[in-house]
């Protein structure tokens, strides 16, 4: 088990910026997520670790010991790629042992460690077969067998999931998790699926073009978005935002919009000052709103349902304000039709403001 | 849509006889050598000629065989063409493994260099070839011949590996190098059993290519003894009566080996080597 630890960790393909000032300490059998939309440079990051690309500026550390210039074999690393990349001319057996082999591991030892990867991947009975003459659930196992057998300091996992079936993904994701929990090495788990994100990892670090946005346990951000991109990246369905102008001052202030108008709740007055006509945009989570009254304070606003999406214990209304289409569960015992016309209760506790420019979350006061 | 598809009928007939045709221009050759390296003397030149032979013999095998020192120079051919092609295939593979998978300063220069010895006539490298055989002492020896014909098909070997190696997925060998190869074993444990089937090619290629050359070993060899099969078989056509039964003989027994080599790595020549390796 290890560190890793990015220390204004830069990647540059010429001109290209793929990785920017990346800083990050990964603890000790920590299972950390790194999502973020194709391109932000997750996956670039991860294969820094694995030494398979090179570091343009700053160090990675895995341990104690900075490995910017120790090749792969060095690392003590696993990794599990996105598709297998299995050694197609031998047997699951050999792609087991492979890599024990190259270590020159005694061969009983071999033979004992691949046997115990098997049973845990339960491909005992498929140690003989070639990759070809396996399924896709089946070969990625193969690849996490290949993984765990090497009992590595750092397990790196390439979205390991994104080739399975949705249901071969929900019964992997669980193994993987299992598998973390028994043997607690330290995990760096790269995807775009923030569900995989969210029910996988102790921390997440959302990434978006080359930077790093936030890192934090998952309910950190899921309530508590550091900016706009992470609040729309976390949270499915994503969060609803709605450009809004401030309006007044102190008591009376309020966030204005196309025939909407909300109260600016008392925890943002310190933050967005009084200064009228300043831009925000106001983010409230689907799973917030409401077609009934709602327990905390909160504002109501008219509303024709669009389209109802029925999910059988809950429904996503879309909903039309100021202009913007909004989405809304609500359980599905509310019955709404399309083009019932609805009164939508929007929480004030519960709504987030951006700052228009920066895109940062503004800080809530305590009062 | 009915004439379309007569069209289309007639077209594939118009192919298939076309296909037929040019089978039996290259077959009738090689069976008229077959049937004549059976047949008596007297029976060679008979109009109009027999394809099964009427009364056949192998004596033309055993004096082709026993006339000459023919067993010297079928040992002698198979020494230059297996180390030859050993050189040729093992260091070719080696250059087209690095060529095709690592990036390295001047690769492109060196790899054009290559191509470029491929472009070049070899009879017109037979004058500055010589010189430098003369100059390093490799003339009138079988070393001499080994290392002009592994280097003459050098160029080609790597050229077809290196389109092999190039077409392998690059994950298969990061995830070795994660799982601890370096180079070597990169090359050895995954490379060659994926290249397989581009191996045997350029091996059979190689072999064939120093089993069949005449023109350096005629002019590097002056020591009959080092003679090689092809100078043997040329040695049986003669200004004023050529042994036709004799040559196509000696000719048969000298494809033998490669008939041999040709089975041994027909299996070799399959498709799908990377089946299994990554998605889709």
């Amino acid at each position: 088990m290890a560190t890793v630890t990015f220390d204004h960790v830069t990647k540059k393909y010429g001109e290209v910026v793929a990785v920017d000032d990346f800083t990050l300490q990964i603890q000790d059998g920590e299972f950390m997520v790194f999502v973020g939309p194709s391109g932000c440079g997750k996956t670039t990051s991860l294969r820094m670790i694995a030494g398979l690309e090179d570091i343009t500026t700053g160090t990675l550390a895995i341990g104690d010991k900075v490995v910017n210039d120790i090749p792969p074999k060095d690392r003590d690393i696993a990794m599990v790629f996105q598709s297998y990349a299995l050694y197609p001319h031998m047997s699951v057996f050999d792609n087991l042992a492979f890599g024990l082999k190259l270590r020159k591991v005694d061969k009983k030892e071999i033979d004992r460690r691949v046997k115990e990867a098997a049973e845990t991947i339960q491909l005992t009975n498929l140690l003989q077969r070639k990759p070809k003459e396996l399924s896709g659930g089946q070969r990625q196992r193969v690849a996490l067998g290949r993984a765990i057998v090497r009992e590595p300091a750092v397990f790196l996992m390439d979205e390991p999931l994104s080739n399975l079936d949705a249901k071969l993904r929900v019964q992997t994701r669980a193994e993987i998790a299992r598998l973390h929990q028994r043997l607690k090495t330290t995990i760096v788990y790269v995807t775009h699926d923030q569900v995989e994100a969210m029910t996988m990892g102790q921390r997440i670090a959302v990434m978006s073009q080359a930077k790093l946005q936030q890192v934090g346990p998952p309910q950190e951000l899921y309530d508590h978005p550091a900016n706009k991109f992470v609040a729309g990246f976390i949270g499915s369905p994503s969060m609803n935002f709605l450009p809004v102008e401030l309006s007044g001052s102190g008591e009376t202030a309020v966030l204005r919009t196309d025939g909407l108008q909300i109260p600016l709740p008392s925890h943002y007055r310190s933050a967005v000052g009084a200064v009228t006509g300043g831009r925000f945009v106001i983010g409230i989570r689907p799973e917030h709103l409401d077609v009934a009254p709602l327990s905390g304070p909160s504002t109501t606003v008219q509303a024709r349902a669009d389209v109802v999406e029925y999910l059988g214990n809950e429904e996503l209304l879309h909903v039309e304000i100021a202009g913007t289409d909004v989405v809304a569960v609500v359980s599905a015992d509310r019955r709404v039709r399309p083009d019932d016309v609805l009164t939508v209760h929007l929480p004030l506790d519960k709504m987030h403001l951006f700052d228009a420019e920066t895109e940062l979350n503004l800080p809530r006061s305590a009062a | 849509m009915i004439g379309l598809r007569r069209r289309r009928g007639l077209g594939r007939w118009l192919a298939f006889a076309a296909a037929v045709a040019f089978g039996l221009v290259m077959l009738i050759p090689f069976a008229l050598m077959v049937s004549t390296a059976f047949k008596p003397h007297a029976y060679v030149l008979e109009i109009p000629p027999r394809l099964i032979p009427e009364a056949p013999t192998l004596d033309n095998f055993v004096e082709a065989w026993t006339s000459q020192d023919f067993g010297r120079y079928f040992l002698n051919s198979v020494i230059v063409a297996v180390a030859s092609t050993t050189i040729a295939v093992t260091l070719g593979s080696m250059l087209a493994f690095a060529f095709a998978r690592y990036s390295f300063p001047g690769r492109r220069l060196l790899f054009g260099a290559l191509l470029f010895t491929m472009m070049v006539p070899g009879m017109v490298l037979l004058i500055p070839q010589f010189v430098l055989a003369r100059n390093l002492g490799l003339l009138n020896s079988l070393a001499g011949l080994i290392v002009v014909y592994a280097t003459m098909n050098l160029g080609l070997n790597t050229f077809l590996l290196r389109g092999f190696f190039g077409s392998m997925p690059q994950e298969v060998f990061e995830a070795a190098a994660v799982d601890g190869a370096g180079v070597w074993s990169s090359f050895w444990l995954i490379g060659v059993p994926l290249a397989r089937a581009g191996i045997a090619t350029i091996t059979l290629f190689s072999f064939l290519a120093a089993w069949d050359e005449f023109t350096w070993a005629i002019i590097s060899l002056s020591d009959k003894n080092l003679y090689t099969l092809p100078i043997a078989i040329r040695s049986f056509q003669r200004a004023q009566a050529t042994e036709w039964g004799l040559v196509f003989a000696a000719s048969l027994i000298a494809l033998a080996p490669v008939l041999v080599l040709f089975v041994a790595l027909q299996k070799q020549f399959v498709s799908g080597a990377f089946v299994g390796a990554t998605k889709g």
